[in-house]
């Protein structure tokens, strides 16, 4: 039940990282988000992009302390048993692997199934694959 | 980290000495942010009748508490001083990232005294402030500029306020730049800039912004977005963006055409909302946003993130303009140059005009759009034509005659809406404090949909007056003007942010102290009731075409109107703010004191 | 007696226009408040009716051969 997004159609407001920072920090702050919303401008115009985890699991295979799980549907890492190797930030093919400020492995786990950054963007860009999002919007591939 | 942090950065650019000064807590109550913070700070041991130009005029740029949190379109930051362009105290806010990354460096403002001994660039981040020399960078676009600053501060994640040669060489009009994206500026920031030496504004921010309970804050600002329209997918201005006022303006007949001669243009349709949709290339929204208003436009050479309805207008029809290309063209080299759209078309069209009239041949006619885009590269380096539009309307009419037709207030150029069609706006331009401006009171609405006359001028001093002080309080605590947002929904929003219980009542009462503050600043500088008058033409000339044809717009009628507004305003009659006034709008003393000196004396 | 309008929706009720485009028939006589009920324009919402050149009301009846624009209220900017 990974995260899909239409990526052509992001406008880049970043109120998923907003709603991510929010609700897993308790404070606003787009730096600790799980998932990363950038934009350039180069000379085929504006691109904005998103990287994101898409529980591949290939953070869990590479783990070398066995401290990553797939619990299903999403990743759980278990902060007692990660040595802040960043093994898993090194060999994810998506950039979504995160560093937190004890120097533990901080990867999306889709707010155990219910995303804030689904629940908040404005423009139903990200949504869950085969599941409506909490805001009723339908998700299509 | 809370939402206010009351921390300034202030900065000396001619010693180098850089602080940071507390902003009491008090004035985030009283006065809040952006605006309205931007304003108090600027008028903190300040001489509103010094030199623009000099440097002891205070750039000073204010976020917001809202900014860096959850709130749809709050990222804004304002941007105060004292104009070089109608010597009023001018703001302006920009969207893009740069309010909420001053939060997340851990500031809530900056100010900008002096003047630095070469071109120079402010960066700051949480753990150092420092001013960087950029001599390379004189006379270098904006576009290229913002490049090369985040290179030099090693962070493409870096935002930067960028000037361009225009802000550099202090014509009267500049703007600066951010993202290829936003601009700011009307009444001349840019040249203010451009005076202290400073090239750019640089921020890197990664701290955090706190509320005070954060599972209210998401409960609250999410029933609002849903609630309020700013995530529905068929609101216009994400669909179409501000060009879908081209046919509306068209039809109510107040689309500004050959310099204000008429209110419609026959082309329309080459320049309307969905002429530019054909060459739109992708949607963009500034931090925050769930709006999402931007759009990237690709023309047969040009590219630009616009053009918004005004650039259309002023830059479109008012030159006999129906090429949307080259409307794209003249908003892409005004956003690299640093020229306000607005007073670029307008000049333009003056000088078009008074050619064809034979009152000065200036060698442009309507129409001639390739003459009209060398003279905009010109006006940015002061040269040739370009030196004598970039003095502006008021300036170059009074030099060459004319002045019926340059259609301006107190200095700065009218936007996209004529009056003539709509009555409401002509008191809007005429009070607004930094002069003809269309953000402080938007009556057009209230007269297109509300039961409103728009060819009377009864009830519109209590309509502009009512919608100057909400307009205050929402550019002061935070969101953007695109948010229809009424005082009440605000209020619960700054309730949520900040902390408190504020109702709709209070908002309302901050915009009237802080719109009061600006007319204090402007009566000091000089101003008075004299100053609140609309151009010439407007009165002396009817419109030929659509609903305001053949309606006159009697100067007399609006001079009643305008004494209806100083007494609903508790002004004296000469349009100036009472002692009594002000204490009763809680201003403080040590501004009351200096005030009552000086129209004591005058 | 049938006759026929030139009709002209804008911003959001660009999508209420019916597909035949123009010109659009109406009955000579109706008024534009009928016409709006029979376009489904969403009730309760205020609109800014220009006809030929001049604001008109909901009540104003059409004779046939006008240019009719309603407007959704619109933000400016």
């Amino acid at each position: 039940m990974p995260l899909r997004v239409k990526k052509a159609t992001c406008t880049g407001c970043k109120l998923c990282q907003l709603a991510c920072s929010g609700w897993h920090n308790g404070a606003f702050n787009p730096e600790k988000a799980r998932l990363k919303v950038s934009h350039k401008y180069d000379k085929s115009g504006i691109q904005i992009s998103i990287s994101y985890c898409n529980q591949c699991g290939k953070c869990v295979d590479t783990c070398q302390v066995e401290a990553i799980s797939l619990n299903g549907s999403w990743v759980l890492v278990d902060h007692s048993k990660c040595i802040g190797c960043k093994t898993c930030l090194e060999t994810c093919p998506l950039d979504a692997v995160h560093y937190d400020g004890k120097d533990k492995s901080v990867i999306c786990n889709l707010c155990e199934g219910s995303p804030r950054c689904v629940e908040w963007c404005p423009k139903g860009i990200i949504y869950l694959k085969e599941k409506k999002s909490l805001t009723g919007r339908a998700a299509n591939e | 980290m809370s939402s206010f942090l009351g921390k300034m950065l202030n900065v000396d650019l001619t010693t180098g000495k850089i602080e940071t000064t507390i902003i009491p807590r008090e004035w985030a109550r009283q006065y809040t942010g952006q605006k309205g913070l931007g304003a108090r700070i600027l008028m903190d041991s300040f001489d509103p009748l010094i030199d623009p130009l000099s440097p002891e005029n205070k750039i000073v740029l204010t976020a917001s508490v809202m900014a860096g949190t959850i709130v749809s379109s709050s990222a804004k930051l304002a941007i105060s001083t004292k104009s070089p362009q109608t010597g009023t105290i001018t703001d302006g806010s920009i969207g893009g990232h740069f309010g909420a990354e001053l939060k997340y460096a851990g500031f809530d403002a900056i100010c900008i005294s002096g003047k630095a001994d070469n071109l120079s660039c402010l960066y700051l981040d949480p753990e150092k402030a420092e001013i960087l020399p950029v001599s390379d960078l004189k006379g270098v676009g904006t576009f290229e500029t913002e490049i090369r600053i985040k290179k030099l501060v090693g962070d493409s994640q870096a935002k930067v306020l960028a000037n361009g040669p225009a802000g550099e060489n202090r014509v009267p009009f500049s703007c600066i730049s951010t993202e290829r994206y936003r601009q700011l500026g009307r009444g001349g920031i840019g040249a203010v800039m451009g005076s202290k030496n400073l090239k750019a504004i640089a921020v890197r921010g990664w701290l955090e912004v706190e509320v005070p309970d954060m599972e209210e804050c998401l409960r609250v600002v999410k029933e609002i977005h849903e609630t309020d329209g700013v995530i529905d997918p068929e609101n216009e201005i994400y669909t179409d963006g501000t060009p879908i006022l081209v046919d509306f303006c068209q039809e109510s007949g107040l689309l500004p055409t050959a310099n204000f001669q008429e209110g419609t243009f026959d082309s329309f349709e080459n320049v309307n909302t969905a002429a530019m949709k054909e060459i739109r290339q992708a949607k963009k929204a500034c931090y925050s946003c769930a709006i999402a208003c931007g759009n990237y436009l690709k023309g047969k050479q040009h590219e630009v993130e616009g053009p918004e309805y005004e650039t259309i207008a002023l830059c479109g029809p008012n030159l006999r303009n129906d090429s949307k290309d080259r409307i794209v063209e003249i908003n892409a080299l005004c956003d690299d140059l640093g020229l306000d759209t607005i007073s670029t078309g307008s000049v333009l069209a003056y000088m078009m005009e008074m050619t064809e009239k034979g009152l000065y041949d200036f060698g442009i006619r309507f129409g001639d759009t390739e003459k009209a885009v060398n003279i905009v590269r010109h006006i940015a380096f002061k040269e040739g034509l370009g030196a004598e539009a970039a003095m502006g309307v008021r300036a170059l009419s009074e030099k060459y005659g004319g002045q019926e037709m340059a259609m301006h207030v107190k200095g700065m150029e009218l936007p996209g809406y004529d009056p003539r069609g709509s009555w409401g706006m002509g008191i809007s331009y005429a009070t607004a404090p930094r002069g003809g401006c269309h953000m402080t009171a938007y009556a057009i609405e209230a007269e297109a949909w509300g039961d409103l006359d728009p060819f009377t001028y009864e009830g519109k001093a209590k309509l502009v007056c009512d919608l100057q002080n909400a307009q205050f309080a929402k550019f002061s605590m935070g969101v953007c003007d695109f948010w229809p947002i009424s005082s009440e929904t605000l209020a619960r929003l700054y309730s949520v942010t900040f902390g408190g219980d504020w109702t709709g009542t209070e908002v309302d009462f901050i915009g009237e102290r802080i719109f009061n503050l600006q007319r204090v600043f402007n009566v000091m500088a000089g101003f008075d009731h004299t100053d609140d008058r609309l151009p010439g033409r407007l009165h002396n000339e009817n419109l030929k075409a659509g609903p305001p044809k053949d309606v006159p717009m009697p100067y007399e009628s609006m001079t009643v109107s305008l004494d209806e507004y100083y007494q609903i305003r508790g002004w004296d009659s000469q349009g100036r703010p009472t002692p009594e006034k002000l204490k009763d709008l809680q201003i403080e003393d040590v501004f009351i004191d200096q005030y009552r000196a000086y129209i004591e004396l005058s | 007696m049938k006759t026929q309008i030139k009709l002209n929706l804008f911003a959001n009720f660009t999508k209420f226009h019916p597909h035949e485009g123009n010109p659009h028939s109406i009955k000579s006589g109706t008024t534009v408040q009928a016409l709006m009920n029979e376009l489904d324009l969403p009730e309760g919402v205020p609109v800014l009716i220009v006809i030929d050149g001049h604001r008109c009301k909901p009540e104003t009846k059409l004779k046939g051969g006008e240019t009719v624009n309603i407007f959704p209220p619109i933000r400016g900017g």
